[in-house]
């Protein structure tokens, strides 16, 4: 506005003909803010409906975090509790009522993993559930949580639209400052940019329904052709299609009915707002022991160190899994496999679930999506991991 | 510090301010201190040169419009020439030259291990060389008097909107503007902004997205997919002409908020249906420089056919050279030549060529655009090809290996590249039908608005968010 007055003083002095002269040649800028607008507004609705599932899980454990009302601390001091920690696989993989059920009733698991995110939210979930209860007897991390995947670590945390679901303004300038990383604010302030894919799946899904048949096979083929030429396994991979064109609806549902009866969550606290900075023993990216050559996948990340050294002094076991894969996917694509001796090498009081590193291969059958187990597919991954976890304690104390 | 990063609209912000703030003198000077802080950026050191060119031609112009004898301007201006390409030759050239000089000697069996500089090449110094050349040459030729006022002529060489890749200024165009008081006003500042994003557009949205098509094809080795490599060369035909033209519209929206006029770089080229009129709309500012300063000094078409054609040939030669220290560029250099003097060979030919009606015509029109296109694409693959032996193993994928059996790859690939130019293509197609590169400002206000809309929003949201450099930044 200043500016633009400015400038009118440079057309002639202020009067009411040059006024309405800069509101003239201003019209089509106010008619493109106006545009703007609307369709912020409408990729906020559409990023609503088309939401993935991730981004779901990110958001209720950020409102149940707000209403302090999420945790259900089911643990007796009697139990033996167990912690999941891990990425989206682990979410979808992991169900704890079925692990405690093949506990007979001994154990209390709960799953915190936390979809997208590296190791350091999982650093300060564990310290702070540590402070706030019993201390937890064993936790399970999935292999690749240590390791630093590329770029990822360097953002502070999270993907630009994970992170900014549910935060306050002031929330994600914290994270812009602590990771550099200026795409989050752009993505908060522009959800056109952080609903990108949703918004292209909605108006594809869209289309889909008026454009003719022809039209709709080819796309379909062609997702399907990208996909199979990805996965490398020969399968029927309609449903993968139609959970994410034609019942998009219906598999966000499902996605809410696991999060909320399916899995314990823990309050998922917002480590870079604590005390309105970031923490102390947070490591900023160029400080981290392994910062210098992020190119070697078999890297770890910068938190590892501070992870197993807080459940070291806790006198917390660590049980180090692998996370699943679709039976026709590369070995060597599994980073977790490779990563055995490496974590080996940093400390040798790990624990190993070592059925998780040889047999992790599971049928489409028990897949929602090329990477994520369905309800089925869980409940027999979560009984292989107990019979994992069975074999480790029959080698070690027990319970 | 690129057009297309935050830091330059920081920058641009915090230039902006001040210079709508200061009077004309240190508007000025304002404008050549921020012009040495926006390329010192990328290297402090290579600073130094821009001030060696600005001196050594701002004094030689002096002496040479104040010479009385016909021998001491010759000399003034070979002064100025020679420093100019010395400073270009050596940073630019030294070690290409060296290295084919070592080749050559090893062809004829006698090795030779010349010193190797491996100097980083400065930012836009075949840019600001050819700018300051000008000043001098015009000078020469009595077209123009030297400014005595040192500071304006720095800023002359160095304004920051066209220092490191174009549009090549002249110095009786440009060095007015810097001299005389510039107005502004609500128009020129909205006509910038609108250069300017058209000018993000092109470079965020279409060139960095079909750099994604175009760069993976290029980083293979052979066997190529003749059809792959087909919808790469039209993928890199677009990347280039948006990443230049795009910096070009930049640079001009820049100029225009703050009163400059900067020539027009590029006038819808791919409109052409002969490379005549090709160059007369592809990199003007270069193109018109070869012309006045290289093709019209060796004789133009004025001593017969046969220098016509040499000259031609030279100059096209001179200007794929200018465009990299590489063979690859030679050559595309000396195909262009061959294509303007092909094109004069066969003009009686193509004249007798007469299509009647006005629906014929647009279509004849039309399938020589397409054609002259390719012929332009062929050139595209010999300017992107990393050796010469990849120009020879993709002509042949293209001619032997052509394989559709791909066909889920190739729809893809293909509705990527559509999608990515579609709305230039439409935005072009009418400012060609129109004739008019403004054409966007004369339509109706609300329709003006959903046009600016859909740039800021398809650029903002699809655009490539890490700044990627410009292609040309390497010339």
């Amino acid at each position: 506005m200043a500016l633009t007055m400015r400038m009118n003083l440079y057309i002639s002095n202020f009067n009411s003909k040059s006024i309405k002269k800069v509101f003239l040649l201003s019209r089509p800028f106010l008619v493109c803010i106006s545009l703007f607008a609307l369709s912020e507004l409408a990729a906020l609705n559409i990023g609503e409906r088309m939401i993935d599932e991730a981004r779901q899980i990110v958001r209720y454990k950020r409102n149940w975090s707000r209403q302090k009302g999420f945790f259900k601390n089911k643990n007796d001091n009697n139990k033996f509790c167990i912690l999941f920690f891990g990425n989206s696989t682990t979410v979808s993989g992991i169900i704890p009522e079925v692990l405690d059920e093949y506990g007979s009733g001994v154990t209390s698991t709960y799953n915190l993993a936390l979809p997208v995110l590296p190791l350091a939210p999982h650093y300060f979930m564990l310290k702070d559930y540590i402070q706030n209860n019993k201390i937890p007897d064993y936790i399970f991390v999935e292999a690749n949580i240590l390791t630093r995947s590329v770029g990822r670590s360097f953002r502070g945390g999270v993907l630009p639209n994970y992170i900014i679901q549910n935060a306050g303004f002031i929330e994600v300038l914290h994270y812009v400052c602590a990771s550099g990383n200026l795409h989050i604010l752009k993505s908060y302030l522009v959800p056109s940019m952080a609903y990108k894919r949703e918004i292209r799946n909605y108006f594809i899904s869209k289309a889909l329904k008026v454009l003719p048949e022809r039209f709709s096979d080819l796309h379909r083929k062609l997702y399907i052709w990208k996909l199979s030429a990805k996965e490398k396994y020969p399968h029927n991979w309609d449903f993968v299609y139609n959970n994410r064109f034609i019942d998009h609806e219906k598999r966000r549902h499902e996605v809410r009915d696991i999060i909320l009866k399916s899995r314990g969550y823990y309050e998922f606290k917002e480590f870079a707002i604590i005390g309105g900075k970031l923490p102390d023993d947070f490591i900023k990216p160029e400080e981290g022991d392994q910062a210098r050559d992020h190119k070697n996948v078999q890297e770890f990340d910068p938190f590892i160190y501070r992870f197993l050294d807080l459940a070291e002094k806790e006198g917390i076991k660590v049980v180090v899994f692998n996370k699943y894969l679709m039976g026709g996917r590369l070995k060597k694509k599994n980073r977790g496999y490779l990563l055995l001796d490496s974590i080996r090498s940093i400390n040798n009081k790990i624990l190993f679930l070592q059925n998780s590193f040889e047999d992790c291969y599971y049928e489409p059958k028990y897949f929602s999506d090329p990477a994520h187990l369905n309800n089925r597919g869980a409940k027999e991954y979560t009984k292989n991991i107990f019979e994992g976890f069975k074999a480790i304690l029959e080698n070690t104390d027990g319970l | 510090m690129l057009f297309n990063s935050f830091q330059f609209a920081i920058f641009f912000i915090i230039v902006y301010g001040l210079y709508i703030s200061f009077n004309h003198k240190w508007q000025n000077r304002m404008l050549l201190l921020a012009s040495y802080v926006f390329y010192g950026a990328w290297d402090w050191r290579f600073l130094s040169l821009i001030v060696i060119s600005t001196v050594l031609d701002y004094y030689c112009g002096i002496f040479i419009h104040e010479s009385g004898s016909e021998k001491r301007r010759k000399y003034f201006l070979t002064l100025s020439i020679v420093g100019n390409l010395f400073i270009l030759g050596f940073f630019k050239y030294y070690d290409f030259f060296a290295v084919s000089l070592k080749d050559l000697f090893l062809v004829f069996g006698v090795p030779i291990d010349p010193r190797l500089l491996n100097i980083v090449l400065p930012v836009g110094i075949s840019f600001y060389t050819f700018q300051t050349m000008s000043y001098t040459m015009d000078i020469y030729r009595n077209e123009m008097e030297p400014t005595k006022k040192f500071l304006d002529f720095a800023l002359f060489v160095s304004f920051f909107p066209q220092l490191v890749a174009g549009p090549i200024e002249r110095a009786k165009h440009l060095l007015p503007q810097v001299l005389n008081d510039r107005k502004l006003s609500l128009e020129k500042f909205y006509e910038g902004c609108y250069l300017i994003s058209w000018g993000l557009f092109q470079k965020v949205f279409v060139a960095d997205n079909l750099s994604r098509i175009v760069d993976p094809v290029f980083a293979s080795g052979p066997p190529y997919n003749g059809a792959k490599v087909l919808l790469a060369l039209y993928a890199f035909a677009f990347q280039i002409f948006c990443d230049f033209a795009g910096y070009s519209n930049i640079a001009r929206g820049l100029g225009k908020c703050m009163g400059f006029d900067i020539m027009i770089n590029f006038n819808l080229p791919y409109f052409s249906t002969n490379p005549k009129e090709f160059w007369r709309r592809w990199h003007i500012s270069l193109s018109s420089w070869l012309r006045d300063y290289l093709y019209i000094p060796l004789g133009g078409n004025k001593r017969g056919t046969v220098i016509m054609y040499r000259n031609l040939a030279i100059t096209m030669l001179l200007g794929g050279l200018w465009h990299g220290a590489a063979w690859t560029f030679v050559l595309w250099g000396a195909y262009q030549g061959f294509l303007l003097i092909l094109h004069r060979l066969s003009k009686p030919f193509l004249s007798r060529i007469v299509v009647k009606g006005r629906i014929a015509g647009r279509i004849w029109f039309f399938i020589r655009v397409f054609m002259f296109f390719h012929l332009v694409c062929l050139g595209w693959l010999f300017f992107r090809a990393q050796s010469m032996l990849q120009i020879a193993d993709m002509i042949k994928a293209v001619i032997f290996n052509f394989d559709l059996h791909n066909w889920q790859n190739l729809t893809l690939i293909l509705i990527n590249l559509i999608l990515c130019i579609w709305f230039l293509l439409l935005m072009q197609l009418f400012q060609f039908i129109k004739n008019d590169l403004f054409y966007c400002f004369k339509l109706h206000w609300a329709v003006q608005g959903m046009i600016y809309f859909l740039i800021f929003y398809i650029t903002l949201t699809y655009g490539v968010n890490n700044a990627n450099e410009f292609i040309y930044f390497q010339f």
